[in-house]
């Protein structure tokens, strides 16, 4: 709770120069540092023909489900780039000109959406990380 | 990281904007569901395999691009931002966001359940090599950032499409564009400050493929979609590619 105070009042006071604490409470089990071994992947180029779907032969065990871990933004709030604190310079974002119209979209929030239901000047965009 | 692709794309499909959701992982990406019909889509391609719209593909917006806030506030100064959200971090009970660390691209923090959905490989490249994937007709190729920091503008012709791929080393962006300006192809090079210059009429371009300057000013390039991934994510879903070298 505490912690989220000092957010709602870090966003509020971006506009004055505070910054937003650059660490998060990440769930652990994303923050596995461990790089994977080798063997960990399945060895072998699959080597479909042209125009094979790829996805529906793979038994789903291949998948990792984990529906909803993560919850999207849908048509979130901006911001003029110009009143931005929480940004450092070298921070990584991602870009999207859409007639014209810039959206940057901080790559710490949307590695953590994976998705962002958006609308740029009313036209819908989907985008995902 | 987890493959380290941001992708726009089109969520209209038969008149109705779909809305996704997070499913799961495969192939060491994300899988992620439409709210409308629960079908499954991959996020690297945009390929719905499973579910009522099976078969379909998502259209793929190419003007979207990686890069740094300075290089992106200095290039479009007058850009919006998204907003932390505080009602979605309070929901999760976390911040909604994560350490700039376990966020880097190229960055090897691949959990191991990721990795065991990876059911397609290739040591062609390192697995955690940048790569920046591009697909032109059903030809997918990758240009290795290690490579592009050293050609920071490359010009091919791909299915008779001539296109050029910019890296810029100083905030780690790359973009490709058709480079056909009317009945002119043009030819690239680095001009300094982020920018290339073409040869034809000396313009100068932003890394958006804008002309901000020379007889073209105003001028905007054609974007040719594509995308930066870790390499095990970009083969992994396009097994067929090809490998740009010098």
């Amino acid at each position: 709770m505490r912690a989220w105070i000092a957010l709602l009042l870090a966003v509020a006071l971006g506009a004055c120069g505070e910054e937003l604490e650059p660490v998060g409470d990440a769930p652990s089990d994303l923050l596995d540092r461990e790089p994977p071994r080798i063997e960990d992947f399945a060895p072998f180029d699959d080597g479909l023909p042209p125009g094979t779907p790829r996805i529906g032969r793979f038994p789903r065990s291949q998948f990792h489900i984990d529906h909803d871990r993560f919850l999207p933004a849908t048509d979130p709030k901006t911001m003029p780039g110009a009143d931005v604190r929480f940004l450092k310079p070298e921070d990584e974002v991602y870009g999207v000109l859409l007639d014209g119209h810039a959206r940057a979209y901080p790559v710490r929030m949307i590695s953590y959406y994976h998705v962002v239901n958006d609308r740029i000047d009313g036209v819908p965009i989907a985008v995902t990380y | 990281m987890i493959c380290s692709s941001g992708i726009t794309f089109d969520p209209r499909v038969g008149g109705r904007r779909l809305t996704f959701g997070f499913h799961g992982i495969f192939q060491g990406t994300a899988v992620l569901y439409d709210h409308q019909t629960s079908s499954k889509w991959m996020h690297l391609t945009g390929e719905c395999f499973e579910g009522e719209l099976e078969g379909t593909f998502l259209e793929r917006v190419p003007t979207g691009r990686h890069t740094t806030w300075a290089d992106w506030l200095a290039t479009h100064p007058a850009t919006d931002v998204q907003m932390p959200d505080p009602q979605y971090m309070g929901r999760r009970g976390d911040r909604g966001y994560f350490p700039e660390a376990a966020s880097r691209r190229g960055g090897k923090h691949l959990p191991q359940f990721f990795a065991e959905t990876i059911q397609t490989r290739n040591d062609q490249l390192h697995l955690w090599d940048l790569v920046y994937g591009v697909v032109v007709g059903k030809s997918p190729r990758a240009y290795p950032f290690k490579a592009l920091a050293r050609h920071p503008v490359v010009e091919e012709t791909l299915h008779t499409l001539p296109i050029t791929v910019w890296y810029d080393a100083r905030s780690g962006s790359a973009a490709a564009f058709d480079r056909r300006v009317g009945a002119r192809t043009l030819t690239f090079r680095e001009a300094g400050d982020g920018r290339r210059r073409d040869t034809e009429t000396k313009s100068l371009w932003t890394m958006d493929g804008v002309c901000v300057r020379g007889p073209l000013k105003a001028t905007r390039l054609t974007s040719v979609f594509g995308l930066q991934a870790e390499w095990y994510g970009w083969y992994a879903n396009h097994p067929r590619t090809t490998v740009w070298s010098p």
